[in-house]
């Protein structure tokens, strides 16, 4: 069994988001101006990264939801590698988003959480997703299919998410916030966008790296046992 | 003659209420008919119309008293924008350094994760190796 170098690809990715990483900050606090509601001034500088956050974890959502559905269908274990990656990083991003929501809640509504549905389909999507880690770690034999199917739940709460401010009434900002953002805030937004999206191809690649690892070398200790 | 503070605070207590006996508030001789002029109507700059004319009022009156109703409405008005932005300040530092806290601690975990897995297969390499051998 052979490591696998990073891909060139997955090496631009991570050299682009450092870049991101610099750049954006600068964007964001020196040249983006502030946003002209009394309620939102300067503690709108969270939303630059906030909603990148959000976005990527749709995205690893829908990763690990499509590699799960290929799982399932093939039982490739490849496919089972990409989901568990993807998993994670739902998680991780999840928790970056319902930590950097409520503190910009608090400065903007005064109150950290409301049980508004955008807040509260979000955070189901993070504990199912916090689940499905749970599951694969300790789950045992068996449990990546169980998994798997939690997955592809897990992806039916996306558009929800993503439409739940239209169906319902909520203090939650609405979907027309981005293409309503003002020209001077569009570079800093879609940097900070274009940055987390690199930097969780990078993390899924690590992810799935390690997961692919971990499986080859469980086969190769359960082969040599059988042996012995 | 030494005080209790409960005397104490009794004496503060009366001094208090002489001091304020002494200045009378001349807005508590207004009658209710006179302020509704200055209530809040309907509308988005109602609030801001209804201090306009108070001013005026007033500077019709006095306009030392008004200049030091502006002045003391800026600094009002400074203090709480201050305390705001710095609540603002606050929830964006600490935004900002969960966010990097929390990747950092996710990436040392894939990391040592990385290296308890290399760790095992060096482990299996090597009884591997004594299992040629013998």
């Amino acid at each position: 069994m052979k490591a696998r170098p990073p891909s060139p690809l997955v090496l631009l990715c991570a050299l682009l988001a450092s870049v991101g990483f610099v750049v954006a900050p600068v964007l964001i606090f020196q040249k983006a101006p502030l946003a002209p509601y009394y309620e939102l001034l300067f503690n709108q500088k969270i939303f630059y990264y906030h909603v990148p956050c959000a976005w990527v974890m749709f995205v690893a959502t829908y990763v690990c939801g499509i590699a799960s559905i290929a799982y399932l269908r093939t039982r490739q274990a490849a496919w089972d590698d990409v989901a568990q990656a993807a998993g994670d990083l739902v998680t991780l991003f999840g928790a970056l988003m319902l930590i950097t929501g409520p503190l910009w809640a608090k400065a903007s509504w005064g109150a950290y959480w409301k049980w508004d549905a955008r807040l509260t389909t979000s955070l189901l999507l993070w504990l199912l997703f916090l689940a499905y880690s749970l599951l694969r770690r300790y789950g045992g034999p068996g449990s990546e299919r169980l998994a798997a199917g939690l997955a592809v739940f897990g992806m039916a709460d996306v558009p929800l998410i993503y439409f739940a401010v239209k169906i319902w009434t909520t203090q939650h900002p609405n979907t027309t916030v981005v293409p309503a953002l003002g020209p001077g805030m569009r570079p800093p937004f879609y940097l900070a966008s274009i940055t987390f999206v690199l930097f969780y191809v990078v993390l899924q690649a690590a992810c799935q790296a390690v997961a692919r690892g971990q499986r080859l070398l469980h086969e190769a200790q359960d082969h040599y046992a059988e042996q012995e | 003659m030494r005080l209790s503070p409960i005397s104490l605070v009794v004496a503060a207590a009366v001094t208090l209420g002489l001091a304020g006996a002494a200045r009378a508030n001349p807005f508590q001789k207004l009658s209710d008919e006179d302020l509704a002029a200055y209530h809040t109507q309907v509308g988005a700059e109602a609030p801001f119309r209804a201090g306009e004319r108070l001013l005026a009022d007033l500077e019709a009156r006095d306009k030392y008293a008004a200049a030091s109703l502006v002045d003391a409405a800026i600094v009002r008005y400074h203090e709480r924008e201050a305390r705001r932005f710095g609540n603002d300040q606050r929830a964006v530092i600490t935004a900002y350094g969960v966010i990097w806290v929390l990747v950092t601690v996710f990436t040392v975990f894939l990391w040592l994760r990385q290296r308890r897995l290399n760790g095992e297969l060096m482990e299996l390499q090597a009884k591997l190796a004594r299992a040629e051998r013998s």
